[in-house]
């Protein structure tokens, strides 16, 4: 492979979505990698009342973390989230507790009926997402939480 | 007048709806599912919130998290567009229970042109011809041989709470009546959880004509005009037009006052429409009301200058409509493109739009949510886009929508767009001979 080649091979990987490439041609290897996190396309510009990352994969990392052990656990309803049973009475939850699968951790309300959210795996509460009668939708994340296996 | 309005819809209705509302300085809120997270109408919307999985019954009808959007978002009405819950009376009584406008009918009138047998009843009791059949609902196979044997076969079994062919047999004879019925009751049943039929004498060859209902809340009512939707495959309208070529101005006013009455005895107000059938012998009978907007109101729009959806948003906040029925003026013409493929069955196609174009120029008008790079999901209705043309006459409205057919580009999802280019260039459809089987005859040409 000449310089010229090389250039080239150099040129195409830049443009593509590709963070790595290795290629190896009559006992010369060429390995080419980027830095930095991959390009992504920009999603269109999305007004909504709701603050809070749009809605992803069900267990995916949490965008901006360096930490990817951490998860995050979403509505699983368009409502109204409440972080205690009731207004007079203790959160669900603080950050540090440890919830196990079925363990209530927030209540979403929606047409006057109060939906108790569980945690749907064993996890250690690390952040709460959202306030106390804010607005949420369908997949928005509520808590960061770290799985326990 | 609503200052914030919620669209629980998707596709090209939504983006319709927001554009009326565009228009009218109405905040809009869309609502989606996640497969349509990057379509138009989630973008296009003031705001837009996220109700639930890509299934249409945990987003689209999901009536708790329609209603939760809205009043987590202070939506002050809801348009439902058509499909969906827009003829649910379920969803419209919620609405009003919650204290959020219903853009369409009372709840009392949806559950009337919904229920097709007593809908029926009460619109023949009030003198507008129907097709002779069953008074209401059939009890069985024996008193369905009895009406068949005097209104004469064949005749066709429909569900009493179907409707656009939804739940429909035809029996040519004694043999095939009583399976017949048997077998719409438990399609009836599997569909709409409802097994009632009503029986009617199956009209050959008959000319499908719609007319569009506008009433408002103050006793007023007026009928737009027709559209011929003939051009259907299996009661799946593809290219519909207005004026009629069916039609000549004393059948048109008969008719047209016919389906005032039904409006009448319906008792409905915002957007609705009469549909009849004209038999060959040029008699016309009612055969049901559709209580929502519909997906052909454009070619209404381009005759008469009244924009539907607009109209639909200032009656339901209670304003009078203030006009009469304008005289249309000239002619328009609709093709539907839909995601099928018609040289395979029009089974319905899915996926990314890698590129497309729409038709421009005088009076072409594109209806839809495409963009490049947008994705067809496979869980909803496959309508793509429509064109509309309008010109002075039926020959200058076909001229310019068999151009703008061709100009039309949807890459990544076989439509519809050719087929429906074949058909209106066709010397048959050029000359208004319009049947059901216009489509067949251009089928194998669209390979």
């Amino acid at each position: 492979m000449d310089l010229d080649e090389l250039k080239e091979l150099i040129r195409i990987f830049e443009a593509s979505q590709l963070a790595e490439v290795e290629i190896e041609e009559k006992g010369r290897r060429v390995r080419l990698k980027k830095t930095g996190p991959p390009p992504t396309y920009a999603a269109p510009a999305v007004a909504s009342p709701i603050q809070g990352p749009a809605s992803g994969a069900q267990a995916a990392p949490v965008a901006g973390q360096e930490d990817i052990t951490l998860t995050t656990i979403k509505s699983p309803m368009v409502g109204t989230f409440y972080a205690a049973p009731a207004p007079d009475e203790a959160p669900f939850v603080y950050p540090g507790d440890a919830v196990d699968e079925n363990q209530v951790v927030c209540i979403v309300e929606a047409m006057k009926l109060k939906n108790e959210v569980s945690a749907k795996f064993p996890a250690i509460i690390e952040k709460v997402l959202v306030q106390n009668g804010e607005p949420v939708e369908f997949g928005q994340p509520l808590f960061v939480v770290r799985p326990m296996v | 007048m609503f200052r914030r309005i919620l669209i629980a819809n998707r596709g090209e209705i939504a983006v319709r709806i927001i554009r009326a509302c565009r228009e009218a300085g109405i905040t809009s809120i869309a609502v989606y599912s996640q497969a349509d997270e990057n379509s138009l109408h989630t973008s296009l919307a003031d705001e837009s919130i996220c109700i639930g999985p890509a299934a249409p019954a945990e987003s689209y009808l999901n009536i708790p998290s329609i209603i939760a959007a809205a009043e987590i978002c202070d939506a002050q009405a809801i348009h439902p567009g058509y499909g969906f819950l827009a003829e649910s009376a379920k969803f419209a009584r919620i609405c009003r229970e919650c204290d959020i406008g219903f853009i369409g009918p009372t709840t009392e009138a949806i559950a009337l042109s919904g229920n097709k047998a007593a809908c029926r009843e009460k619109v023949r009791a009030a003198g507008v011809p129907t097709v002779a059949g069953s008074d209401g609902l059939v009890d069985g196979p024996g008193e369905a041989l009895a009406i068949a044997r005097t209104i004469g076969f064949p005749v066709v079994i429909k569900a009493s709470a179907g409707g656009g062919g939804k739940g429909m047999r035809i029996a040519h004879n004694d043999a095939a009546l009583s399976s017949a019925v048997f077998l719409a009751a438990s399609e009836a049943q599997a569909l709409f959880g409802d097994s009632g039929v009503y029986l009617e004498k199956f009209i050959e060859n008959p000319r499908h004509i719609e007319f569009q209902i506008l009433a408002d809340g103050h006793g007023k009512t007026i009928a737009l005009g027709e559209r011929e939707c003939t051009i259907q495959r299996r009661h799946q309208k593809l290219i519909e037009e207005t004026p009629s070529t069916a039609l000549n101005s004393s059948l048109r006013a008969e008719m047209a006052e016919a389906a005032l009455t039904v409006a009448r005895a319906i008792g409905y107000t915002n957007a609705g429409t009469a549909e009849f059938l004209l038999a060959p012998g040029g008699q016309f009978h009612f055969i049901e009301f559709n209580a929502r907007i519909q997906v052909e109101h454009p070619v209404t729009e381009e005759v008469t200058g009244i924009d539907l959806v607009h109209e639909q948003i200032r009656i339901a906040a209670g304003e009078p409509l203030g006009y009469s029925a304008p005289r249309p003026t000239g002619c328009a013409i609709e093709a539907r493109i839909y995601a099928e493929d018609p040289a395979k069955e029009f089974a319905p196609c899915h996926g990314e739009i890698t590129g497309c174009h729409f038709p421009g120029g005088p009076g072409i008008r594109v209806d839809t949510h495409l963009f490049s790079g947008s994705t067809v999901p496979p869980y909803y209705d496959p309508l793509l886009a429509k064109v509309i043309a309008r010109g002075d006459n039926r020959d200058e409205a076909a001229d310019r929508l068999s151009g703008a057919l061709d100009e039309f580009i949807a890459n990544g999802v076989t439509n519809t767009a050719k087929l429906c280019a074949q058909i209106i260039r066709s010397d048959r459809f050029r000359r208004g001979e319009l049947g059901a089987d216009i489509i067949e005859e251009h089928l194998p040409a669209a390979r």
